[in-house]
């Protein structure tokens, strides 16, 4: 299925603009996460 | 919920490496460094293929190293008297979960070690077959870990007082790790040659995918008709968690597709197709995420960019 898709450039190309979707989410969500961990260490609650 | 994090960072390190193994003609077997035909590629696809690579590396070693320091700060907790049993016997909320992303993590550790790591690391996967064994030991300590802390979970969701009208959609973290776990044995599955790790990995992977599908439907059923008769979303923090539905589709949908490639030719009787099972699997991810987004697009519009973090945050990712 996925060789399938990949022959279409349509499909790979929003593949494509998926993967650099993840990764910009990906930052936001971390530099929240980090702002958040530096405040209040979570892990002496809850390390998981 | 620190172990989302690496979960997170070992599912953007396989989107690239699944883009580079299915897009790129590289023969058999996992794609690798060396397999790229680096002499007749065009200018256009070094500058689609060279940028995937580098985030592939960058995910790869974040991957690694947050799930070794997140497992250092788990020990150093697991040490301390009461810290688990204070944390697993508390269901309000279905908070407890949350300790299921331990195995989820792990279990996608192993894969971005077979995938990602064997595409930088000629070791890795020039020995994928010798490594199969430890996987399957591997495997096996995180199926193992799965069943008790499930068992342990579900008396405290189905105890007396617990108000289940409170439960939310980090009610699936456990499923999720139900489908990771199943993720890797149909890895093993898939790529093992030896008959007998094979079959072992097939009859894990089958105990847990049934399971964890059939438990997927009951709770979604059940968080669906609960929120339905609330007849209002959850907090905001908590809208993100409506995600977790599409990572638990998808893998339980690749991990149907391998099991059945497997299964089917030895047996007589007809399985459900598996490129139905897996097709099917995607179609109600985009069915889910984009009724997701219009659902709760007032978050995203108004809420999340000056919002603090909430763990279901990581749902999205």
């Amino acid at each position: 299925m996925f060789a399938f898709f990949a022959q279409y450039r349509g499909i790979s190309f929003l593949n494509y603009i998926s993967i650099l979707l993840a990764v910009v989410m990906f930052g936001f969500v971390m530099s929240k996460f980090l702002r958040a961990y530096s405040v209040v260490d979570e892990v002496a609650v809850v390390p998981f | 919920m620190l172990f989302q994090a690496s979960l997170a960072a070992g599912g953007v390190a396989l989107m690239p490496f699944n883009y580079l193994q299915y897009g790129i003609d590289h023969g058999k077997g996992l794609i690798t460094w060396a397999k790229i035909p680096w002499d007749t590629m065009t200018g256009a696809q070094y500058a689609l293929y060279l940028p995937l690579i580098a985030l592939m590396l960058a995910f790869t070693v974040l991957h690694f190293g947050l799930t070794g320091y997140f497992l250092w700060r788990l020990a150093k907790w697991l040490g301390t008297p009461g810290a688990f049993g204070g944390f697993i016997n508390v269901p309000q909320k279905n908070q407890n979960a949350g300790i299921l992303a331990i195995v989820a993590s792990l279990a996608m550790t192993a894969n971005v070690f077979w995938g990602p790591l064997g595409f930088f690391v000629p070791w890795v996967s020039s020995n994928l077959q010798a490594l199969m064994l430890p996987s399957l030991i591997f495997f096996g300590i995180l199926w193992v870990a799965l069943l008790l802390l499930e068992v342990k979970a579900l008396r405290t969701w189905f105890g007396k007082d617990v108000d289940r009208t409170q439960f939310n959609f980090i009610w699936l973290l456990d499923v999720s790790a139900f489908a990771l776990v199943s993720l890797a044995g149909s890895g093993i599955v898939a790529i093992s040659t030896n008959t007998s790790i094979q079959e072992t990995a097939a009859v894990a992977t089958i105990i847990t995918l049934v399971f964890g599908f059939l438990w997927l439907l009951y709770k979604l059923v059940y968080l669906i008709s609960t929120h339905a008769k609330a007849a209002k979303l959850p907090d905001n923090p908590l809208l993100p968690a409506f995600f977790l539905v599409i990572p638990i589709a998808c893998l339980f949908g690749l991990a149907a597709y391998r099991v059945v490639n497997y299964l089917q030719p030895q047996l007589t009787v007809d399985l459900p197709d598996s490129t139905a099972l897996v097709v099917g699997s995607y179609a109600l991810t985009i069915v889910w995420g984009l009724t997701t987004l219009y659902l709760i697009r007032d978050y995203f519009l108004t809420y999340f960019r000056r919002s603090d973090f909430a763990p279901p945050q990581w749902g999205l990712v």
